[in-house]
């Protein structure tokens, strides 16, 4: 399986952005340093059965309501959204990790620097701009990442609950990492291996219309639905080192939730990869996936992935990629957790097959509500290719501001 | 002497595991919104999970506003269980990835119940929570208080099986 990791040698142009790491990694600590109270730590644990009934200490939250229904209103907690007027919401969050593998030589770096600035005029208009400058090292066995760059940039109309539309560069609605900032979102350091080798593109450049359903069951309706159209052009595919993704793109993803810690849905995505050698081709993509609470401490999340093609395009291009994963996280307290996951790839080509299995296992804990570390083991296994096994260790700390 | 101590210390222990425990009190949170605005007289369990986390934005015909008990109060803790199935730190990522994804806003703060009943009675359109405990008589005039449905039953806080009470189990799911 082509997993897409490079040798990783010390570039010059690692060399020249150093300094802008260095500069971005002190702006972040200095905005940690000054949390915003969305994120800023609190106490989880039982109060006395007493209510503080401060009324001297008004609320941050209604002064905002009372004063903010005219001009243009700036801030970075969600309060800013308290009234009718234009808001813009300003935040981000930023990590730093060292990893090192036992083939090559280890990476400490800051690893993201995400901004987002989140506008709304009222409930119905929404542009959304985020930018991110990436540092992705090479270390855990996908190809690394270096830039900076318009992570999304749309605009949103929501006619109602069950239709809005959605315009612009926003994150693939495919499963359950692909949508979202899952360096600091998610349990592990590594990502797993659908995500990784990119085998559906991260963003979309074109539009969408979502919304949610809510179905009646029995006597309640209690079980929502909730649904992405889509289309548009893939942008920054290299699935398994293969460049070229640029096309008509068309997708979409049902997600059915009974309750909110369980949820079963389905993803559907055709690119159309223009290329002007014989690669050109036609790609559909499926993934079905869920997530799963049995008792309150654990919980369980698989994805499964499979991608057809519709010819084969050569020798190192497969006709059929078949991924997925299984994982588990156990809760020992509500701010320490213990997370397993197994993750399985294979790349299926003409009378061969490419295997790819991960192993990892990450202890997570948040000493504050902004912030997140995560130490892991990952153990990678090849079958069917050249590339040696190897082994993956690494301590990663985010920040949100 | 020192038998005798350490014998009558483990009899004491004793008669006091054999106590029966005192019956606890019931604890119920009270759904409130503005006496001026019209609303149904209840609202289902799951109408209020959505609400509170930014699924719907909608109910009873206009808009609605939602505040929160600050977090980690027991009132609060007991919401984010019973209503919307989640612990605190569930909901603390849920309300992360909304925020990094341009999603759901998060209900308003306040700091307390007087601020609670001060600003959910200022304006229609404005729903909160607080124990029932926490009314009082004054209240009636300006609060009303939402009777909550549950797989067809509709329960009063004052009522035994009511859905939402901090005297239950502070980590027990939400039914809905």
């Amino acid at each position: 399986m082509s997993t897409g990791r490079q040798s990783c040698p010390r570039s010059a142009r690692r060399g020249a952005i150093s300094a802008r790491l260095a500069a971005l990694l002190a702006l972040a600590l200095m905005l940690a340093g000054t949390s915003v109270p969305a994120y800023a730590d609190e106490p989880v644990t039982d109060r006395p059965d007493t209510f503080p009934d401060s009324g001297s200490r008004s609320s941050r939250r209604a002064e905002t309501t009372e004063g903010a229904s005219s001009g243009w209103t700036v801030g970075r907690t969600p309060d800013v959204f308290s009234g009718d007027g234009l808001a813009t919401r300003v935040g981000g969050w930023a990590d730093a990790s060292y990893q090192d593998n036992d083939v090559e030589s280890e990476s400490v770096n800051v690893n993201h620097f995400n901004l987002f600035f989140d506008t709304r005029l009222g409930n119905r208009w929404q542009a959304f701009l985020e930018i991110e400058f990436e540092n992705e090292p090479g270390v855990r066995g996908f190809e690394e990442e270096r830039e900076y760059e318009i992570e999304q940039a749309y605009g949103r109309w929501n006619s109602s609950d069950a239709l809005g539309l959605r315009v612009g560069q926003f994150n693939t609605p495919f499963g359950i990492w692909t949508p979202v900032h899952w360096s600091i979102l998610m349990d592990t350091i590594t990502e797993p291996i659908h995500e990784g080798t990119r085998v559906t593109p991260e963003q979309q450049v074109g539009a969408e219309i979502a919304g949610r359903l809510f179905l009646r069951t029995g006597q309640e309706n209690d079980t929502e639905l909730s649904y992405s159209l889509y289309t548009g052009y893939g942008d920054h595919t290299e699935a398994f080192e293969r460049q070229g993704t640029d096309g008509p793109s068309i997708g979409a993803d049902l997600r059915l939730r009974m309750r909110e810690s369980d949820l079963v849905g389905i993803s559907l995505y055709q690119q159309r990869r223009e290329q002007e050698d014989a690669r050109d081709r036609t790609e559909r993509s499926v993934m079905l996936y869920g997530e799963w609470r049995p008792v309150e401490r654990l919980q369980l999340r698989t994805e499964i992935f499979r991608q057809l093609r519709d010819r084969h395009v050569g020798p190192g291009l497969s006709r059929r990629i078949n991924i997925g994963y299984v994982s588990g996280r156990w809760d020992f307290t509500p701010r320490t957790y213990l997370s397993y996951r197994y993750g399985y790839g294979d790349d299926e080509g003409e009378g061969s097959s490419d295997e790819r299995h991960t192993h990892t296992i990450t202890l997570g804990f948040r000493p504050t509500s902004a912030t997140r570390v995560k130490l892991e083991y990952a153990g990678n296994e090849f079958r069917g290719t050249d590339r040696r096994d190897f082994h993956f260790w690494g301590v990663s700390v985010g920040i949100l501001f | 002497m020192h038998w005798r101590g350490v014998c009558g210390l483990t009899v004491l222990a004793l008669l006091g595991a054999l106590q029966t425990p005192a019956a606890s009190e019931r604890q119920p949170i009270a759904i409130v919104v503005s006496a001026e605005w019209e609303t149904p007289p209840e609202i289902q369990l799951a109408t209020l999970r959505r609400l509170y986390m930014g699924r719907i934005t909608r109910w009873a015909g206009q808009p609605v506003e939602r505040y929160d008990l600050a977090s980690g109060t027991r009132p609060r803790v007991t919401f984010t269980s019973q209503v919307m199935g989640l612990t605190e730190r569930e909901l603390e990522d849920y309300w992360l990835e909304q925020a990094l994804s341009g999603g759901a806003i998060p209900p308003r703060e306040v700091d307390g119940m007087v601020e609670m009943r001060r600003v959910i009675a200022s304006r229609a359109g404005r729903i909160g929570y607080l124990p029932l405990a926490a009314l009082e008589s004054g209240d009636a005039a300006r609060l009303r208080v939402l009777a909550v449905s549950v797989g067809g039953r509709t329960r009063h806080p004052r009522e035994a099986d009511y859905p939402i009470d901090m005297d239950r189990a502070s980590g027990a799911k939400g039914q809905d």
